[in-house]
Protein backbone atom coordinates (compact mmCIF):
# COMPACT_ATOMS: atom_id res chain seq x y z
CA UNK A 1 0.00 0.00 0.00
CA UNK A 2 2.73 2.49 0.89
CA UNK A 3 4.45 1.65 -2.28
CA UNK A 4 1.52 2.44 -5.01
CA UNK A 5 0.61 5.59 -2.66
CA UNK A 6 4.34 6.82 -3.11
CA UNK A 7 4.05 6.11 -6.91
CA UNK A 8 5.97 9.46 -8.28
CA UNK A 9 2.84 9.70 -10.86
CA UNK A 10 0.82 10.71 -7.51
CA UNK A 11 3.16 13.78 -7.96
CA UNK A 12 2.47 14.72 -11.67
CA UNK A 13 -0.82 16.42 -12.42
CA UNK A 14 -1.62 17.81 -16.10
CA UNK A 15 -4.52 20.25 -16.85
CA UNK A 16 -5.53 22.99 -19.06
CA UNK A 17 -6.19 26.56 -19.10
CA UNK A 18 -8.12 29.01 -20.86
CA UNK A 19 -5.39 30.63 -23.22
CA UNK A 20 -7.68 34.12 -23.61
CA UNK A 21 -7.17 33.75 -19.57
CA UNK A 22 -3.60 34.25 -20.00
CA UNK A 23 -3.69 36.67 -22.56
CA UNK A 24 -5.84 39.32 -21.19
CA UNK A 25 -3.41 39.10 -17.79
CA UNK A 26 -0.80 39.76 -20.46
CA UNK A 27 -2.26 42.02 -22.42
CA UNK A 28 -0.93 45.53 -22.18
CA UNK A 29 -3.93 47.57 -22.84
CA UNK A 30 -3.35 50.74 -21.30
CA UNK A 31 -0.36 51.34 -22.96
CA UNK A 32 -0.47 54.53 -25.41
CA UNK A 33 1.06 52.81 -28.09
CA UNK A 34 1.53 55.78 -30.71
CA UNK A 35 4.38 56.66 -28.53
CA UNK A 36 7.56 54.35 -29.23
CA UNK A 37 10.87 54.48 -27.87
CA UNK A 38 13.77 52.56 -28.64
CA UNK A 39 17.06 52.19 -26.76
CA UNK A 40 20.70 50.39 -26.12
CA UNK A 41 20.28 47.41 -24.00
CA UNK A 42 23.54 46.63 -22.02
CA UNK A 43 24.91 43.68 -22.99
CA UNK A 44 24.14 41.80 -19.63
CA UNK A 45 20.57 43.07 -19.73
CA UNK A 46 17.59 40.63 -20.79
CA UNK A 47 14.42 41.94 -21.96
CA UNK A 48 11.71 39.86 -19.87
CA UNK A 49 7.66 40.29 -19.65
CA UNK A 50 6.88 42.63 -17.87
CA UNK A 51 3.87 44.55 -15.62
CA UNK A 52 0.95 45.51 -18.01
CA UNK A 53 1.15 49.20 -17.72
CA UNK A 54 4.98 48.60 -18.66
CA UNK A 55 6.60 49.91 -22.15
CA UNK A 56 9.58 47.49 -21.29
CA UNK A 57 10.93 45.32 -18.45
CA UNK A 58 14.65 44.02 -17.96
CA UNK A 59 16.14 42.02 -15.72
CA UNK A 60 19.37 43.36 -14.97
CA UNK A 61 21.92 40.64 -13.12
CA UNK A 62 24.15 41.76 -10.67
CA UNK A 63 26.58 39.60 -7.69
CA UNK A 64 23.43 39.36 -5.37
CA UNK A 65 20.71 39.05 -8.19
CA UNK A 66 18.59 40.71 -10.48
CA UNK A 67 17.36 44.11 -10.32
CA UNK A 68 14.19 45.20 -12.01
CA UNK A 69 14.36 48.25 -14.43
CA UNK A 70 11.21 49.11 -16.01
CA UNK A 71 9.86 52.28 -18.44
CA UNK A 72 6.86 53.50 -17.88
CA UNK A 73 5.32 56.21 -20.03
CA UNK A 74 1.92 58.32 -19.02
CA UNK A 75 0.14 61.24 -21.10
CA UNK A 76 0.75 64.77 -20.18
CA UNK A 77 2.89 65.50 -16.57
CA UNK A 78 1.37 62.28 -15.05
CA UNK A 79 0.91 63.56 -11.58
CA UNK A 80 4.56 65.47 -11.89
CA UNK A 81 7.43 64.70 -10.32
CA UNK A 82 7.70 65.00 -6.81
CA UNK A 83 4.32 62.74 -6.26
CA UNK A 84 5.71 60.10 -7.81
CA UNK A 85 9.48 60.42 -6.13
CA UNK A 86 7.43 60.47 -2.45
CA UNK A 87 6.26 56.81 -3.56
CA UNK A 88 9.48 55.73 -4.85
CA UNK A 89 10.62 56.84 -1.21
CA UNK A 90 7.93 54.98 0.57
CA UNK A 91 9.03 51.74 -1.29
CA UNK A 92 12.56 52.27 -0.01
CA UNK A 93 11.31 52.98 3.54
CA UNK A 94 12.21 56.94 3.35
CA UNK A 95 9.71 59.39 4.23
CA UNK A 96 8.52 61.82 2.21
CA UNK A 97 9.89 64.78 0.97
CA UNK A 98 8.55 68.68 0.14
CA UNK A 99 8.52 69.51 -3.44
CA UNK A 100 11.54 72.09 -2.77
CA UNK A 101 13.85 69.34 -1.25
CA UNK A 102 12.84 66.79 -4.15
CA UNK A 103 13.94 69.05 -6.62
CA UNK A 104 17.33 69.67 -4.84
CA UNK A 105 17.50 65.53 -5.07
CA UNK A 106 16.99 65.69 -8.14
CA UNK A 107 20.78 65.67 -10.69
CA UNK A 108 20.09 67.06 -13.98
CA UNK A 109 21.17 64.69 -16.80
CA UNK A 110 20.85 65.09 -20.98
CA UNK A 111 20.09 61.70 -23.12
CA UNK A 112 18.91 61.62 -26.33
CA UNK A 113 15.33 61.89 -24.89
CA UNK A 114 15.94 65.06 -23.14
CA UNK A 115 16.46 66.94 -20.09
CA UNK A 116 16.03 64.29 -17.42
CA UNK A 117 15.88 64.23 -13.75
CA UNK A 118 17.94 61.24 -11.89
CA UNK A 119 16.82 60.11 -8.65
CA UNK A 120 19.11 57.95 -5.97
CA UNK A 121 16.96 56.76 -3.65
CA UNK A 122 18.84 55.09 -0.78
CA UNK A 123 18.09 54.02 2.66
CA UNK A 124 21.12 53.49 4.56
CA UNK A 125 19.21 51.42 7.28
CA UNK A 126 17.43 49.18 4.75
CA UNK A 127 19.95 47.58 2.34
CA UNK A 128 18.04 45.26 0.70
CA UNK A 129 15.53 48.05 -1.29
CA UNK A 130 16.99 50.92 -3.19
CA UNK A 131 16.11 52.68 -6.40
CA UNK A 132 17.56 54.30 -9.40
CA UNK A 133 14.80 56.25 -11.50
CA UNK A 134 15.16 59.28 -14.36
CA UNK A 135 12.21 60.87 -15.35
CA UNK A 136 11.90 62.66 -18.31
CA UNK A 137 9.37 65.18 -18.55
CA UNK A 138 8.42 65.85 -22.22
CA UNK A 139 5.97 67.76 -24.15
CA UNK A 140 2.51 65.95 -24.10
CA UNK A 141 4.39 63.05 -21.93
CA UNK A 142 6.62 62.21 -18.72
CA UNK A 143 8.19 58.48 -19.24
CA UNK A 144 9.76 56.65 -16.18
CA UNK A 145 12.70 54.42 -16.03
CA UNK A 146 13.40 52.77 -12.85
CA UNK A 147 15.55 50.55 -11.87
CA UNK A 148 14.59 48.58 -8.22
CA UNK A 149 17.22 46.29 -6.87
CA UNK A 150 19.13 46.48 -3.50
CA UNK A 151 21.52 48.73 -2.64
CA UNK A 152 24.72 46.09 -3.58
CA UNK A 153 22.63 46.42 -6.98
CA UNK A 154 22.61 49.69 -7.50
CA UNK A 155 26.01 50.27 -7.39
CA UNK A 156 27.05 47.45 -9.70
CA UNK A 157 24.00 48.58 -12.01
CA UNK A 158 24.33 52.30 -11.73
CA UNK A 159 26.63 52.92 -15.01
CA UNK A 160 24.66 51.04 -17.19
CA UNK A 161 21.45 52.43 -16.04
CA UNK A 162 22.72 56.06 -16.59
CA UNK A 163 24.28 54.97 -20.02
CA UNK A 164 20.70 53.28 -20.72
CA UNK A 165 18.85 56.45 -19.86
CA UNK A 166 21.46 58.26 -21.64
CA UNK A 167 20.45 55.74 -25.09
CA UNK A 168 16.49 56.54 -24.92
CA UNK A 169 15.29 57.93 -27.56
CA UNK A 170 11.53 58.24 -29.54
CA UNK A 171 11.35 56.15 -32.69
CA UNK A 172 9.68 57.80 -35.33
CA UNK B 1 -4.11 -2.87 33.20
CA UNK B 2 -0.57 -1.68 34.72
CA UNK B 3 0.39 0.10 31.22
CA UNK B 4 -2.65 2.00 30.82
CA UNK B 5 -2.37 3.21 34.48
CA UNK B 6 1.05 4.26 33.48
CA UNK B 7 0.24 5.73 29.94
CA UNK B 8 -2.58 7.42 31.18
CA UNK B 9 -0.92 8.92 34.47
CA UNK B 10 -1.55 12.00 35.12
CA UNK B 11 1.87 13.06 35.67
CA UNK B 12 2.54 12.46 31.82
CA UNK B 13 0.09 14.68 31.30
CA UNK B 14 1.64 17.50 33.14
CA UNK B 15 5.20 16.88 32.58
CA UNK B 16 4.23 17.24 28.71
CA UNK B 17 2.28 20.75 29.24
CA UNK B 18 5.28 21.16 30.96
CA UNK B 19 7.94 20.49 28.14
CA UNK B 20 5.30 22.04 25.47
CA UNK B 21 5.82 25.27 27.64
CA UNK B 22 9.56 25.28 27.19
CA UNK B 23 9.08 24.49 23.65
CA UNK B 24 6.78 27.40 23.11
CA UNK B 25 9.48 29.44 25.09
CA UNK B 26 12.75 27.95 22.69
CA UNK B 27 10.28 28.23 19.39
CA UNK B 28 10.06 31.95 19.88
CA UNK B 29 13.20 32.94 21.09
CA UNK B 30 14.60 30.65 17.67
CA UNK B 31 12.53 32.90 15.45
CA UNK B 32 14.48 36.09 16.03
CA UNK B 33 17.52 33.89 14.37
CA UNK B 34 16.06 31.48 11.97
CA UNK B 35 12.34 33.49 11.27
CA UNK B 36 8.54 31.91 12.14
CA UNK B 37 8.84 29.34 9.13
CA UNK B 38 12.01 26.80 10.10
CA UNK B 39 11.19 27.46 14.32
CA UNK B 40 8.25 25.98 13.97
CA UNK B 41 9.51 23.48 11.71
CA UNK B 42 11.88 22.76 14.04
CA UNK B 43 10.34 22.78 17.58
CA UNK B 44 6.53 22.20 16.52
CA UNK B 45 6.41 20.57 13.29
CA UNK B 46 8.61 17.72 14.69
CA UNK B 47 8.94 14.39 16.31
CA UNK B 48 12.04 15.61 17.59
CA UNK B 49 15.26 18.28 17.05
CA UNK B 50 18.81 17.76 18.07
CA UNK B 51 20.52 20.28 20.64
CA UNK B 52 24.14 20.89 19.61
CA UNK B 53 23.84 18.62 16.53
CA UNK B 54 23.92 15.37 18.81
CA UNK B 55 21.54 15.47 21.26
CA UNK B 56 17.75 14.48 20.32
CA UNK B 57 14.95 15.90 22.07
CA UNK B 58 11.17 15.04 21.44
CA UNK B 59 9.91 17.87 19.39
CA UNK B 60 5.55 19.39 19.40
CA UNK B 61 4.69 16.57 17.20
CA UNK B 62 5.63 13.66 19.34
CA UNK B 63 4.73 15.53 22.64
CA UNK B 64 1.39 15.89 21.12
CA UNK B 65 0.54 12.66 20.24
CA UNK B 66 1.97 11.36 23.62
CA UNK B 67 -0.80 13.71 25.36
CA UNK B 68 -3.33 12.14 23.23
CA UNK B 69 -2.20 8.72 23.93
CA UNK B 70 -2.48 9.97 27.75
CA UNK B 71 -5.70 11.92 27.46
CA UNK B 72 -7.42 8.71 25.51
CA UNK B 73 -5.97 6.36 27.33
CA UNK B 74 -7.61 7.97 30.58
CA UNK B 75 -10.45 7.59 29.63
CA UNK B 76 -10.29 3.29 29.96
CA UNK B 77 -9.87 3.69 33.86
CA UNK B 78 -12.87 2.25 35.18
CA UNK B 79 -12.78 4.74 38.12
CA UNK B 80 -13.25 7.78 35.93
CA UNK B 81 -17.05 6.60 34.32
CA UNK B 82 -18.81 7.74 37.51
CA UNK B 83 -21.94 10.12 37.62
CA UNK B 84 -19.64 12.67 39.98
CA UNK B 85 -17.40 12.46 37.55
CA UNK B 86 -19.00 13.45 34.43
CA UNK B 87 -17.37 17.37 34.46
CA UNK B 88 -14.13 15.50 34.13
CA UNK B 89 -15.03 13.24 31.50
CA UNK B 90 -16.39 15.88 29.44
CA UNK B 91 -12.95 17.96 29.75
CA UNK B 92 -11.22 15.34 28.71
CA UNK B 93 -13.30 14.33 25.83
CA UNK B 94 -12.95 18.42 24.58
CA UNK B 95 -9.37 18.08 25.18
CA UNK B 96 -9.16 15.22 22.68
CA UNK B 97 -11.47 17.21 20.17
CA UNK B 98 -8.93 20.05 20.61
CA UNK B 99 -5.98 17.91 20.20
CA UNK B 100 -7.57 16.34 17.01
CA UNK B 101 -8.55 19.46 15.83
CA UNK B 102 -4.53 20.36 15.82
CA UNK B 103 -3.73 16.87 13.92
CA UNK B 104 -6.19 17.62 11.04
CA UNK B 105 -4.88 21.38 11.25
CA UNK B 106 -1.48 19.86 10.70
CA UNK B 107 -1.87 17.36 8.34
CA UNK B 108 -4.41 18.84 6.17
CA UNK B 109 -4.54 22.76 6.22
CA UNK B 110 -2.81 24.65 3.57
CA UNK B 111 -1.56 28.45 3.43
CA UNK B 112 -1.08 30.84 0.64
CA UNK B 113 -1.11 34.19 -0.96
CA UNK B 114 -3.35 35.56 -3.36
CA UNK B 115 -1.97 38.26 -5.57
CA UNK B 116 -4.54 40.11 -7.54
CA UNK B 117 -3.53 43.84 -8.76
CA UNK B 118 -6.84 46.38 -9.04
CA UNK B 119 -9.30 45.68 -12.03
CA UNK B 120 -7.39 41.99 -12.26
CA UNK B 121 -9.06 38.66 -11.67
CA UNK B 122 -7.35 35.56 -10.39
CA UNK B 123 -8.50 32.08 -8.90
CA UNK B 124 -5.19 30.29 -8.01
CA UNK B 125 -3.36 30.77 -4.08
CA UNK B 126 0.26 30.54 -4.06
CA UNK B 127 1.89 27.94 -1.45
CA UNK B 128 4.44 30.13 1.18
CA UNK B 129 6.90 27.33 0.51
CA UNK B 130 6.32 24.09 -1.43
CA UNK B 131 7.26 24.83 -5.10
CA UNK B 132 6.36 22.86 -8.36
CA UNK B 133 7.88 22.56 -11.49
CA UNK B 134 5.34 23.17 -14.76
CA UNK B 135 6.04 22.54 -18.22
CA UNK B 136 3.07 24.67 -20.32
CA UNK B 137 2.48 23.60 -23.49
CA UNK B 138 2.02 26.64 -25.39
CA UNK B 139 1.20 24.69 -29.02
CA UNK B 140 -2.44 23.95 -28.91
CA UNK B 141 -4.93 26.36 -30.15
CA UNK B 142 -7.61 27.32 -27.40
CA UNK B 143 -5.70 26.91 -24.03
CA UNK B 144 -2.36 26.24 -22.53
CA UNK B 145 -1.53 22.56 -20.99
CA UNK B 146 0.27 22.17 -17.58
CA UNK B 147 2.29 19.22 -16.49
CA UNK B 148 3.31 20.15 -12.89
CA UNK B 149 5.85 18.09 -11.14
CA UNK B 150 5.60 18.55 -7.46
CA UNK B 151 7.88 19.09 -4.80
CA UNK B 152 8.81 15.43 -3.80
CA UNK B 153 10.20 14.95 -7.23
CA UNK B 154 12.35 17.47 -7.16
CA UNK B 155 14.94 16.14 -4.66
CA UNK B 156 18.40 16.31 -5.07
CA UNK B 157 19.67 13.35 -6.87
CA UNK B 158 15.67 12.42 -7.62
CA UNK B 159 15.15 11.41 -11.17
CA UNK B 160 11.78 11.48 -13.07
CA UNK B 161 11.48 9.61 -16.27
CA UNK B 162 8.26 10.70 -17.53
CA UNK B 163 7.06 8.83 -20.68
CA UNK B 164 4.43 10.42 -22.01
CA UNK B 165 7.26 13.62 -23.15
CA UNK B 166 9.99 11.00 -23.08
CA UNK B 167 12.46 12.61 -21.27
CA UNK B 168 14.27 12.12 -18.21
CA UNK B 169 15.35 15.11 -15.67
CA UNK B 170 17.61 14.48 -13.26
CA UNK B 171 17.42 17.10 -10.61
CA UNK B 172 20.86 18.15 -10.07
CA UNK B 173 20.70 20.40 -7.12
CA UNK B 174 17.45 21.97 -5.69
CA UNK B 175 17.92 25.29 -3.78
CA UNK B 176 16.56 26.71 -1.22
CA UNK B 177 17.63 30.20 -2.51
CA UNK B 178 19.71 31.42 -5.18
CA UNK B 179 21.79 33.74 -6.63
CA UNK B 180 22.58 34.68 -10.22
CA UNK B 181 25.58 35.68 -11.63
CA UNK B 182 27.00 36.28 -15.06
CA UNK B 183 29.48 34.23 -16.52
CA UNK B 184 32.84 35.59 -16.63
CA UNK B 185 33.81 32.59 -19.36
CA UNK B 186 31.70 31.23 -22.22
CA UNK B 187 29.58 27.67 -21.14
CA UNK B 188 30.14 23.96 -21.63
CA UNK B 189 28.64 23.46 -24.28
CA UNK B 190 26.11 21.14 -22.13
CA UNK B 191 24.44 24.14 -20.36
CA UNK B 192 21.48 24.99 -22.58
CA UNK B 193 19.35 28.08 -22.13
CA UNK B 194 19.44 30.63 -19.36
CA UNK B 195 22.73 28.67 -18.34
CA UNK B 196 24.43 29.37 -21.16
CA UNK B 197 24.56 33.04 -19.59
CA UNK B 198 24.45 32.82 -16.55
CA UNK B 199 25.09 30.41 -12.94
CA UNK B 200 22.57 29.93 -10.79
CA UNK B 201 24.62 29.25 -7.36
CA UNK B 202 23.27 28.77 -4.11
CA UNK B 203 22.62 31.65 -1.39
CA UNK B 204 22.09 31.52 2.50
CA UNK B 205 18.56 31.41 3.00
CA UNK B 206 16.56 34.63 4.55
CA UNK B 207 15.17 34.25 8.15
CA UNK B 208 11.69 34.58 6.50
CA UNK B 209 11.37 31.34 3.95
CA UNK B 210 9.08 33.62 1.51
CA UNK B 211 11.77 35.99 0.58
CA UNK B 212 13.89 33.20 -0.78
CA UNK B 213 14.44 32.71 -4.30
CA UNK B 214 14.03 28.78 -5.03
CA UNK B 215 15.87 27.31 -7.95
CA UNK B 216 16.54 23.95 -9.32
CA UNK B 217 19.42 22.81 -12.09
CA UNK B 218 18.23 19.93 -13.91
CA UNK B 219 19.71 17.39 -16.79
CA UNK B 220 17.16 17.03 -19.50
CA UNK B 221 17.79 14.12 -21.76
CA UNK B 222 15.61 12.78 -24.63
CA UNK B 223 14.80 15.92 -26.15
CA UNK B 224 17.14 15.99 -29.07
CA UNK B 225 20.30 16.53 -29.68
CA UNK B 226 20.57 19.90 -29.67
CA UNK B 227 17.98 20.59 -26.73
CA UNK B 228 19.28 17.97 -24.40
CA UNK B 229 21.70 19.32 -21.53
CA UNK B 230 22.10 21.22 -18.47
CA UNK B 231 18.90 23.76 -17.80
CA UNK B 232 18.65 26.40 -14.59
CA UNK B 233 15.08 27.36 -13.77
CA UNK B 234 14.45 29.59 -10.72
CA UNK B 235 11.49 31.27 -9.24
CA UNK B 236 10.17 34.56 -10.74
CA UNK B 237 12.44 33.73 -14.00
CA UNK B 238 10.50 36.07 -16.79
CA UNK B 239 12.42 34.94 -19.37
CA UNK B 240 12.14 31.04 -19.61
CA UNK B 241 13.77 28.80 -21.84
CA UNK B 242 11.59 26.65 -24.71
CA UNK B 243 11.34 23.31 -25.21
CA UNK B 244 10.38 21.24 -28.38
CA UNK B 245 8.54 18.26 -26.91
CA UNK B 246 6.42 15.71 -28.98
CA UNK B 247 5.77 18.39 -31.60
CA UNK B 248 4.78 21.19 -29.15
CA UNK B 249 6.53 24.12 -27.92
CA UNK B 250 6.98 24.32 -24.24
CA UNK B 251 8.36 26.13 -21.74
CA UNK B 252 9.19 25.73 -18.03
CA UNK B 253 8.17 27.87 -14.48
CA UNK B 254 9.44 27.36 -11.45
CA UNK B 255 6.87 28.27 -8.88
CA UNK B 256 5.00 28.26 -5.63
CA UNK B 257 2.66 25.39 -6.09
CA UNK B 258 -0.68 26.31 -7.39
CA UNK B 259 -3.72 25.67 -5.96
CA UNK B 260 -6.81 26.55 -8.28
CA UNK B 261 -10.06 27.72 -6.01
CA UNK B 262 -13.60 26.90 -7.63
CA UNK B 263 -14.20 30.23 -7.59
CA UNK B 264 -12.59 33.83 -8.69
CA UNK B 265 -11.92 36.73 -6.88
CA UNK B 266 -11.77 40.40 -8.66
CA UNK B 267 -10.24 43.20 -6.93
CA UNK B 268 -12.07 46.30 -7.49
CA UNK B 269 -10.47 48.77 -5.14
CA UNK B 270 -7.50 48.66 -2.74
CA UNK B 271 -7.46 51.49 0.32
CA UNK B 272 -4.61 52.19 2.48
CA UNK B 273 -4.89 54.49 5.02
CA UNK B 274 -1.44 55.52 6.45
CA UNK B 275 -1.41 57.22 9.36
CA UNK B 276 -0.55 61.18 9.25
CA UNK B 277 2.80 61.76 8.64
CA UNK B 278 4.62 58.44 7.56
CA UNK B 279 4.52 55.46 5.38
CA UNK B 280 3.32 52.91 7.90
CA UNK B 281 -0.24 51.74 7.06
CA UNK B 282 -3.29 52.22 10.01
CA UNK B 283 -5.74 50.26 8.05
CA UNK B 284 -5.80 48.62 4.21
CA UNK B 285 -8.94 47.25 2.24
CA UNK B 286 -10.18 44.87 -0.30
CA UNK B 287 -13.18 45.60 -2.15
CA UNK B 288 -14.17 42.69 -4.23
CA UNK B 289 -16.25 40.81 -6.60
CA UNK B 290 -15.87 37.26 -5.59
CA UNK B 291 -17.29 35.59 -9.08
CA UNK B 292 -18.47 31.90 -9.03
CA UNK B 293 -20.71 30.13 -11.10
CA UNK B 294 -20.38 33.53 -13.20
CA UNK B 295 -22.40 35.49 -10.77
CA UNK B 296 -20.17 38.25 -8.86
CA UNK B 297 -20.59 38.99 -5.09
CA UNK B 298 -19.50 42.59 -3.74
CA UNK B 299 -17.30 41.73 -0.43
CA UNK B 300 -15.07 44.11 1.20
CA UNK B 301 -12.10 42.74 3.01
CA UNK B 302 -9.95 44.74 5.54
CA UNK B 303 -8.22 43.98 8.53
CA UNK B 304 -9.35 41.77 10.82
CA UNK B 305 -12.36 41.14 8.83
CA UNK B 306 -11.98 38.21 6.53
CA UNK B 307 -13.47 36.50 4.25
CA UNK B 308 -14.63 32.80 4.43
CA UNK B 309 -16.08 30.95 1.57
CA UNK B 310 -15.98 27.67 0.81
CA UNK B 311 -13.69 26.41 3.47
CA UNK B 312 -11.27 28.93 2.56
CA UNK B 313 -10.32 32.44 4.44
CA UNK B 314 -9.22 35.08 3.05
CA UNK B 315 -7.19 37.68 5.49
CA UNK B 316 -5.97 40.83 4.34
CA UNK B 317 -2.35 40.50 4.50
CA UNK B 318 -0.30 42.59 3.05
CA UNK B 319 -0.20 45.31 -0.35
CA UNK B 320 2.26 46.07 -3.22
CA UNK B 321 2.37 49.87 -4.21
CA UNK B 322 2.21 50.44 -8.01
CA UNK B 323 3.06 53.45 -9.95
CA UNK B 324 -0.39 53.57 -10.76
CA UNK B 325 -2.31 50.92 -9.46
CA UNK B 326 -2.06 48.82 -6.05
CA UNK B 327 -2.01 45.15 -5.73
CA UNK B 328 -3.64 43.57 -3.16
CA UNK B 329 -2.22 40.47 -1.22
CA UNK B 330 -4.67 38.02 0.54
CA UNK B 331 -2.75 35.37 3.19
CA UNK B 332 -5.46 32.36 2.34
CA UNK B 333 -6.31 29.33 4.81
CA UNK B 334 -7.89 26.37 4.10
CA UNK B 335 -8.11 24.72 7.39
CA UNK B 336 -10.11 21.56 7.77
CA UNK B 337 -9.74 21.78 11.42
CA UNK B 338 -11.01 25.71 11.88
CA UNK B 339 -14.17 25.09 14.11
CA UNK B 340 -12.12 22.34 16.26
CA UNK B 341 -10.85 24.78 19.08
CA UNK B 342 -14.03 27.08 18.98
CA UNK B 343 -16.20 23.68 20.08
CA UNK B 344 -13.77 22.26 21.98
CA UNK B 345 -13.10 24.85 23.90
CA UNK B 346 -17.01 24.87 24.83
CA UNK B 347 -17.40 21.68 25.62
CA UNK B 348 -14.90 22.20 28.08
CA UNK B 349 -15.94 25.15 29.74
CA UNK B 350 -19.32 22.86 29.66
CA UNK B 351 -17.37 20.04 31.50
CA UNK B 352 -15.79 22.73 33.63
CA UNK B 353 -19.09 24.14 34.80
CA UNK B 354 -20.94 20.72 35.52
CA UNK B 355 -17.73 19.73 37.28
CA UNK B 356 -18.15 23.09 39.43
CA UNK B 357 -21.41 22.57 40.21
CA UNK B 358 -21.21 18.93 40.89
CA UNK B 359 -18.14 19.52 43.71
CA UNK B 360 -20.23 22.91 45.12
CA UNK B 361 -22.16 21.01 47.66
CA UNK B 362 -19.75 19.35 49.20
CA UNK B 363 -17.36 22.80 49.24
CA UNK B 364 -19.99 24.19 51.40
CA UNK B 365 -20.38 20.92 53.68
CA UNK B 366 -16.55 21.45 54.25
CA UNK B 367 -16.78 24.92 54.77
Amino acid sequence: MIFISCNSDDHIRTYRLPKNVMQKENSKTNIDTDFKMDWERPDQWKEVEGHSMRLASFSAPFSGGIGDVSITTFGGASGGIAPNVNRWLGQVGLDPRSPAEITEMAIKKVGKLGNYSYFKLINDGDRESAILASIFLLEDRTVFVKLSSTLMGIKEIESDFVRFCNSLFERN
Amino acid sequence: MSQIKIISSPKVFSYTVLWMIVLVFFGTIAQKDIGLYASQIRYFSSYYFLIGGFLPLPGGRLILMLMTINLASSLFKKNLWKVKKTGIIIIHLGGLLLLLGGGITAQFSSEGNMVIAEGETSNHVDDYFDMELAFINTSREDSLEYTVFDAPLLKDGNSINYQKFGIQMDVISHMENVRIESRISPAEPIYKGFLKDFVLLPKQPEKEATQNRPGIILKISGLSEEEDGIYGIFLGQRNPDTFGINGGLFFTEFRRKRTYLPFSINLMDFEKVMHPGTNVAKSFSSEINLIEDSIPRRVLIQMNEPLRHQGYTFYQASFIDGLDKETTVLATVKNHGRLFPYVSSIIMSIGLLIHLLMSLPKMLRKQ
